[in-house]
């Protein structure tokens, strides 16, 4: 009933696309690869994601930054972002990615399980978001309807009162 | 099985069997004729049995054909396989070829079937393109078969044109909606024709009906309400007719009633009118009401719009809407009450404008309204055109008329008007015009009548009225006035100039031209005066001789001055000339001929002067002829000398004559003197002359005579003469050299006294107050020095008191005597005499003689005095200038003597400074000797810095690269794990059991490995102090649990017992770090339960005493809490128990491989506990147990001091420039609401992407619709796809493509040509901005962006895309 919803997968190893590929793949929605911060960018410009698994330590724009620059967008704000890293054993990083905006902080190597289980629940979020988004438009729009209703059904009142 | 018998071999030609032989066989041979083929066992014998194998033979081959068929029949008809065949029989020959002839003919038979069953199929599924082969096996189908194909063919054709006739109709008809529509019948016949006439017809009768309600409802769509559905119609249709009808007429009713009501309404204007439609139910009642409420709520609203719009077209700006509305009315509502008070802005605005401009004449003001769009900013656009139009206008106009009011008439109103303005420029120009042609004939006549002297000329200005006319006129009068007082003031001038001083000018005129009449007058008056005062002197120099006249004019300046200066001048020369000849003449008159006349003359003066000075050389040379003979005949004694003056007649030659005479006269008598004066020369002073004489010789003689007595007289006084002249000289001379006072008063005495002839003399020098007898000549011994005389004291003090020569002649007896061994005698006569210079008395004189003193004497005294009173002066002054000298001479030794003193003194300093100067050097060098040492010393610490440095470096490039190293490692690693953990899932089940568990122990050693990384990397931060302490309160409780959940597991797995716990007097909360504390104890505990196979682990927290502690550090941090973990492991002796804190140490090289680990846990956990401010102790007896024991204190206070201080933590660098497009990074891109960029889509082209994205941040922010590319290429495809993009934003530099080169393509495509393009470059080069425009770039914007400026320039170019 749905369409294929986005998944932004940032890394710059390729080898770690390729498992995150194999783990996400059985969800069925599309992947899409960045290989840096500014691809995933990129990628943000044109088109429109579900969940946004981001590397940490990557050359050159680190995932920080990425995130950064993500969250100071309007449009890809409220995409939510994963943090994959290889440092697990500074708080510190967990502090930052929090910080930038993460809702979840991975530490590699991620149980492919519970990666899966967490990109998931992202996936029906976004979806339920966007039905609720349709949903939302909809219901503005009978209420406005209603809206116009009630109105006439007062003006009438009102005339029928004028005229009693 | 076929069975093959030779027949011929058993043959015999010999009939050797009966018809009961035969019976078999021919029973046989009926059967087979029959047609039954069932096998019989019919014997025979010999050749009978031989027939009848034959015959068997035959009916097996029959039957098998027999059979073939029946199953090849059946398989054929009941199975519908006609690919069956029949196999070969056992047959040869026709048998087989009879086979062979019934498939060939099914083939033939079933090959075209198939083909045209494919055909048939092909139809079936609708597909009518297919076709029967006409040529089956590379032969042409023939006969039957080729009629059959032919048919299906011509069907398939027909079913084709049918369908397609169909379809067409129905596509027609159905979806594209053209009735009408007919299926051709041609070429159709039977059933298609029925079924084509029946589709035709229905369509035809549905578009009949169907037209007929599409004309009404048509109608009705387009508001005919009158028409109706006639059309015959049944079932549905019919129905259908009548609701259509049913449907027009109560729309005609309710649109007559809203009609009605809305033509009252809307177009009568007749509010409050409603809409009564009868019998109408359902949403046709709601919708009259509806209409009524409408009408109801649009009169209210109207009315209220109404008043307001009545009150705005009456100018009442203040009145605004009230009345509550919504949707539509409500905009109108707000844009009429907007629009009320925009034009109530507009209003004041275009007021204040009009005042300032129009009233005021404020040039230059301009409306500012704000929030107005549309007409209103059109309106408030025209009025500031307006007032910039009128104010450039008016001023241009100004500037014109100001440069008239200035005399320029070469400018003329340029600036561009139409209308009025336009009438006014050109009335303005053609003034100006006229003006510079009235100017240029004025100026024409001004240079003909004022500078070449044309008078009469007269202006004549063409096409001029009015003013100007008059103005021409006014300058011609003025010219021809101007003329006829000119020539008046001429002829007055020219009388002036012929000497005619009496006339005046007379001519009435004014201004100007009446000043210069009355100066002209008053020049005639004036030069009038001047020729009388210049006649005047004139008369009285020239004809009454009073030379020194001066002509005085009053009042007159200039030449006239000058003039009259002249003639004094003249006057003045005239008289100096005049008075030269008179002393000239005066002095030849007086006899002295040596003057001349040397003034300066001219002229007739000059011609006198000559004259004059010729009469006075004549004068002169007979003078010196004559003074020649004087001096001849009186001087040189050449007596008979005669005057010889030649050139001389009349007077003078009777002076020479006369001369002659008297020469000779004069010899005779002057030989008579000489012979007197000869003896008078010869010293005879007694002769005289006695030659008789007359007149003035007589005279001579006379004078000879007395000249002898006289020079008898005078040689006497020249004797006396004499001898006082040698007095004095001789006694100056004794004077001369003489410096001791007393010496020289006695010498003046001595010579004095006897010099004159005295016999007494006293000398007295003045000592200031008395006169002291300083010398004498014959006194009593003792009276030098002792007599004394003040001033005014006796005759002495007397005369010098009076300065005056004191002279007693008559000496009384018995006032002195003067004595001498032989007697005694009074003097005749005393002097006394003063000796004063300069006015002081120096001293005095007193001299008494026998003989009395001659005037000779005193003449002698009174010159002596002098001479010396100047030489006792000279001796005083000289007397006090050597005591002075003296006393210099005494200052000048005490001087020397002070000046050694201080030599001295000098010297001792000089010394004593020496030795300050050595000290000093000495403290210098003491001095360098200790900068050295610092320097040494800040040497020896620098470099002690530079290697404590490079030891951090170094331990910091450790650290960072087994970080680096560690994370290297685990980043393969973890694909490798993850991957793994996959294939060990194996989810597809497509593994076997060991593929699964090798697939399970890479990711074990794997993790194995990681923990391994995650160790080192610990212990390394740990010693590079990077491991921060985060203090917190811990709960003591807690953590037992926590331990308790985690390990009881692993101990139950192992058989173990467990127990962690608490012991009384423990305090509940630390506050320490929690994080630090669950990882020393889960090291511990997991090493307890690692190498205990047996027995029981336990975790024990309790209280601990400071004796308890090794460390000092912690002996006073009270109080101490104490984690102990016991076990009963395998236990570690005493030797190596500290062994096994060190990094990769266990107690055994091979423990490791008995039990695992990396035998870094122990390092890290004694690190950490250092770190905490505790410590890690531990007890063992091997084969026993062991008991480790974690000592914190209760409080954490922070680092140790003696623990190295945590190096500085790194700041993970980030490169700056980067971000020099945001300035406040931090801050979330706000939401603006921006009426000019919102909604607006903007190409951003850029290969920066986190430009781009921080550039989308901010433009979204306003609302924008942000397209990107990362390079031209990509850009000009984006742009073609939207082509409603309204601005571009470039960046210069890009691969490939670039900016310049975008830019220039978009140009290049029409549609673009309007599209305003903004360069974005970090170049900050001379001449981008050049380059960007003549690329085409609307706009130029240098990097960094600054967004506000980014922001104000794209509003620029979607507000107003003309501007530039």
């Amino acid at each position: 009933m749905e369409d294929k919803v986005k998944i932004l997968l940032v890394d710059d190893r390729e080898e770690n696309l390729i498992a995150l590929e194999a783990i996400l793949s059985s969800l069925d929605q599309e992947l899409v690869r960045a290989r840096s911060g500014e691809d995933a960018l990129k990628a943000l410009l044109t088109d429109e994601y579900a969940v946004i698994l981001l590397d940490v330590v990557m050359p050159g724009m680190d995932g920080f930054e990425t995130a950064r620059d993500i969250k100071r967008r309007k449009k890809t704000r409220d995409i939510p972002i994963i943090f994959l890293t290889a440092i697990n054993s500074d708080p510190d990083y967990a502090f930052r990615g929090y910080a930038a905006g993460a809702v979840d902080f991975i530490s590699k190597p991620f149980d492919p399980w519970v990666l899966r289980a967490k990109v998931s629940v992202f996936v029906d979020l976004y979806n339920k978001n966007r039905q609720l988004e349709r949903q939302a438009v909809l219901l503005k729009e009978q209420a406005e309807l209603l809206k116009e209703q009630a109105e006439l059904l007062r003006r009438r009142g009102l005339l029928d009162e004028e005229k009693a | 099985m076929p069975r093959t018998i030779s027949v011929n071999s058993r043959l015999d030609g010999n009939p050797r069997y009966s018809d009961a032989d035969m019976e078999p066989l021919l029973q046989a041979l009926s059967k087979l004729r029959d047609g039954d083929f069932r096998p019989n066992s019919l014997k025979g014998q010999g050749a009978i049995a031989t027939a009848l194998l034959l015959v068997d033979q035959i009916r097996e081959r029959a039957s098998h054909h027999h059979q073939e068929a029946i199953r090849v029949r059946k398989e054929v008809s009941r199975e519908g396989r006609l690919d069956e065949r029949m196999n070969a029989g056992p047959g040869a020959g026709s048998w087989a070829a009879t086979i062979d002839a019934s498939n060939g003919l099914m083939d033939a038979l079933t090959g075209p079937t198939v083909a045209m069953a494919q055909v048939v199929d092909a139809v079936a599924s609708g597909d009518l393109s297919h076709k029967v082969e006409l040529r089956a096996d590379g032969r042409a189908l023939r006969g039957d078969m080729l009629r059959m194909a032919r048919s299906v063919n011509t069907m398939v054709d027909q079913l084709d044109t049918f369908t397609s006739q169909v379809t067409q109709v129905a596509r027609e008809v159905g979806t594209e909606g053209r009735l009408g529509g007919q299926a051709p019948l041609r070429g159709m016949s039977g059933r298609w024709r029925d079924v084509t006439s029946a589709v035709n017809t229905m369509a035809g009768r549905l578009t009949a009906q169907v037209r007929d309600i599409a004309v009404v409802t048509t109608a009705v769509a387009k508001g005919d309400l009158t028409r109706k559905v006639t059309v015959e119609a049944a079932g549905e249709l019919q129905e259908l007719k009548h609701t259509v009808n049913t449907m027009v007429d109560q729309l005609s009713a309710f649109a007559d009633e809203v009609t009605r009501v809305a033509r009252e309404v809307g177009t009568e204007g007749n509010l409050g009118g409603q809409a009564n439609v009868r019998g109408v139910s359902g949403v046709w009642k709601d919708l009259t009401d509806n209409v009524n409420n409408m009408a109801t709520n649009l009169t209210y609203q109207v009315r209220n719009i109404a008043q307001v719009a009545t009150a705005v077209a009456r100018g009442d700006l203040s009145r605004k809407i009230t009345v509550d509305a919504r949707g539509e009315i409500l905009e109108l509502k707000d844009t009429l009450n907007t629009m009320v008070d925009q034009l109530s802005a507009f209003a004041d605005e275009v007021t204040r404008v009009a005042r300032e401009v129009g009233t005021e004449g404020n040039l230059g003001g301009q409306a500012n309204v704000r929030g107005v769009s549309g007409v209103w900013k059109d309106l408030t656009d025209n009025v500031n055109n307006m007032a910039t139009n009128l104010t450039y206008q008016v001023r241009n106009i100004a500037q014109v008329t100001k440069a008239v009011a200035h005399g320029d008439l070469s400018k003329k109103i340029t600036v561009n008007a139409q209308g009025e303005i336009l009438e006014l420029k050109d009335t303005v120009n053609t003034m100006v015009d006229q003006l510079s042609a009235f100017a240029d004939e004025v100026t024409r006549v001004a240079r003909e009548v004022g500078t070449e002297g044309n008078l009469g000329g007269q202006a004549n200005v063409r096409g001029v009225s009015g003013v100007w006319k008059d103005l021409t006129d006014n300058v011609n009068n003025m010219a021809t006035n101007l003329t006829y007082q000119v020539r008046n003031i001429a002829q007055v001038a020219t009388a002036v100039a012929e000497g005619d001083l009496s006339k005046k000018i007379d001519v009435d005129a004014r201004g100007e031209i009446l000043e210069l009449k009355n100066t002209l007058n008053t020049m005639v008056d004036q030069l009038s005066a001047f020729a009388d005062e210049v006649t005047r002197v004139a008369r009285e120099v020239g004809t009454e001789g009073n030379l020194g006249g001066q002509a005085n004019v009053r009042g007159v300046s200039g030449v006239w001055k000058d003039l009259t200066d002249n003639v004094n001048g003249m006057a003045t020369n005239l008289t100096y000339q005049v008075r030269n000849i008179a002393q000239v003449t005066t002095a030849v008159a007086h006899g002295d001929l040596t003057l001349k006349i040397d003034v300066d003359a001219r002229g007739e003066i000059l011609a006198l002067k000559t004259t004059i000075n010729t009469m006075v050389d004549t004068l002169s040379s007979f003078a010196s002829e004559v003074t020649r003979v004087a001096r001849e005949v009186g001087s040189e004694g050449r007596l008979g000398g005669q005057a010889k003056v030649e050139g001389v007649s009349g007077t003078w030659k009777g002076l020479t004559e006369s001369v002659n005479e008297l020469a000779s006269n004069l010899t005779t008598q002057v030989r008579a003197i000489a012979e007197v004066a000869s003896g008078v020369a010869s010293g005879d002073l007694t002769r005289k002359i006695d030659v008789e004489a007359r007149g003035e010789v007589a005279e001579l003689k006379d004078n000879v005579n007395l000249m002898v007595a006289n020079l008898r007289e005078t040689t006497r006084a020249n004797e006396e003469q004499d001898w006082l002249k040698t007095n004095l000289a001789r006694i100056g001379r004794l004077m001369q050299g003489q410096r001791d006072l007393t010496q020289v008063s006695q010498l003046i005495m001595n010579e004095l006294t006897q010099t004159v002839g005295a016999q007494h003399g006293a000398l007295y020098l003045s000592n200031g107050e008395e006169l002291v007898l300083t010398a004498g000549y014959g006194l009593a011994r003792d009276s030098v020095g002792r007599v004394r005389f003040a001033l005014g004291e006796g005759l002495v003090g007397q005369a010098a008191m009076e300065r005056r020569t004191l002279h007693v002649r008559e000496v009384p007896r018995g006032y002195l005597k003067i004595r001498s061994g032989l007697g005694a005698a009074a003097p005749a006569s005393v002097i006394v005499m003063p000796i004063v210079f300069e006015e002081q008395v120096l001293g005095a004189i007193e001299l008494a003689a026998f003989d009395g003193f001659n005037p000779v004497h005193l003449a002698f005294f009174d010159q002596f005095t002098e001479t010396m009173a100047v030489t006792i002066n000279a001796i005083i002054a000289t007397t006090r200038t050597a005591s002075l000298l003296e006393e210099s001479q005494r200052l000048t030794h005490e001087l020397q003597e002070r000046s050694d003193e201080l030599q001295r003194q000098q010297g001792e300093l000089r010394r004593s400074n020496t030795e300050l100067e050595e000290k000093a050097a000495l403290l210098a060098k003491q001095n360098r000797a200790i900068e050295i040492q610092n320097f040494q010393i800040e040497q020896a610490r620098r470099a002690l810095e530079e290697r404590a440095e490079q030891l951090a470096v170094s331990s910091r490039y450790k650290s960072e690269f087994l970080a680096n190293m560690s994370h290297e490692l685990r980043t393969p690693l973890n694909s490798l794990l993850v991957l793994a953990k996959l294939l060990s899932e194996n989810t597809e089940g497509n593994l076997t059991a060991k593929q699964v568990e090798f697939a399970r122990t890479i990711h074990d050693s794997g993790t194995d490995l990681l923990q391994l990384i995650n160790d080192i990397l610990d212990l390394e931060k740990v010693e590079a102090g990077k491991m921060d302490i985060h203090p917190q309160p811990l709960e003591l409780a807690k953590l037992v649990d926590y331990m308790d959940a985690t390990f009881r597991p692993m101990a139950a797995d192992k058989d173990l017992e467990f127990d962690a716990r608490v012991e009384p007097g423990t305090p509940a909360t630390l506050f320490t770090d929690e994080q630090r504390v669950e990882q020393v104890l889960r090291n511990l505990l997991s090493n307890a339960v690692k190498f205990t196979s047996e027995g029981k682990t336990e975790l024990v927290i309790g209280p601990a005493t400071p004796e308890e502690v090794a460390a000092s550090r912690l002996q006073d941090a009270e109080p101490l809490v104490a984690f102990r973990v016991f076990d009963t492991g395998i236990g570690i002796s005493p030797d190596k128990l500290q062994l096994i804190f060190e990094a990769f140490q266990q107690a055994d090289g091979t423990t490791s491989r008995r039990y695992g680990g990396t035998g870094l846990g122990l390092s890290i956990s004694r690190n950490i506990a250092q770190l905490l401010n505790g410590e890690i102790q531990a007890e063992s007896e091997v084969g026993k147990g062991s008991v480790f024991s974690l000592l914190l204190p209760v409080d954490y206070q922070g680092a140790p001091s003696d623990l190295p201080a945590p190096a500085v933590p790194q700041q993970p660098s980030r490169s700056v420039e980067d971000l020099a497009l945001l300035p406040t990074e931090e801050d979330e891109p706000a939401e603006h609401l921006d009426l000019v960029l919102s909604g607006k889509k903007v190409l951003v082209v850029d290969d920066d992407v986190r430009n781009v994205f921080a550039l989308t941040s901010v433009l979204e922010g306003y609302g924008m619709d942000v397209l990107y590319a990362e390079d031209g290429q990509a850009g000009i495809d984006l742009l073609q796809r939207n082509p409603d993009a309204a601005i571009v934003l470039m960046d210069v530099m890009m691969p490939g493509l670039d900016g310049y080169a975008t830019t220039e393509a978009i140009r290049n495509m029409p549609q673009f040509s309007e599209l305003p393009i903004i360069m974005i470059t970090a170049k900050v080069m001379q001449g981008d901005r050049e380059a960007s425009l003549a690329a085409g770039a609307s706009d130029y914007v240098a990097k960094p962006v600054d967004i506000d400026n980014l922001l104000s320039v794209m509003r620029t170019w979607l507000q107003n895309p003309e501007v530039g």
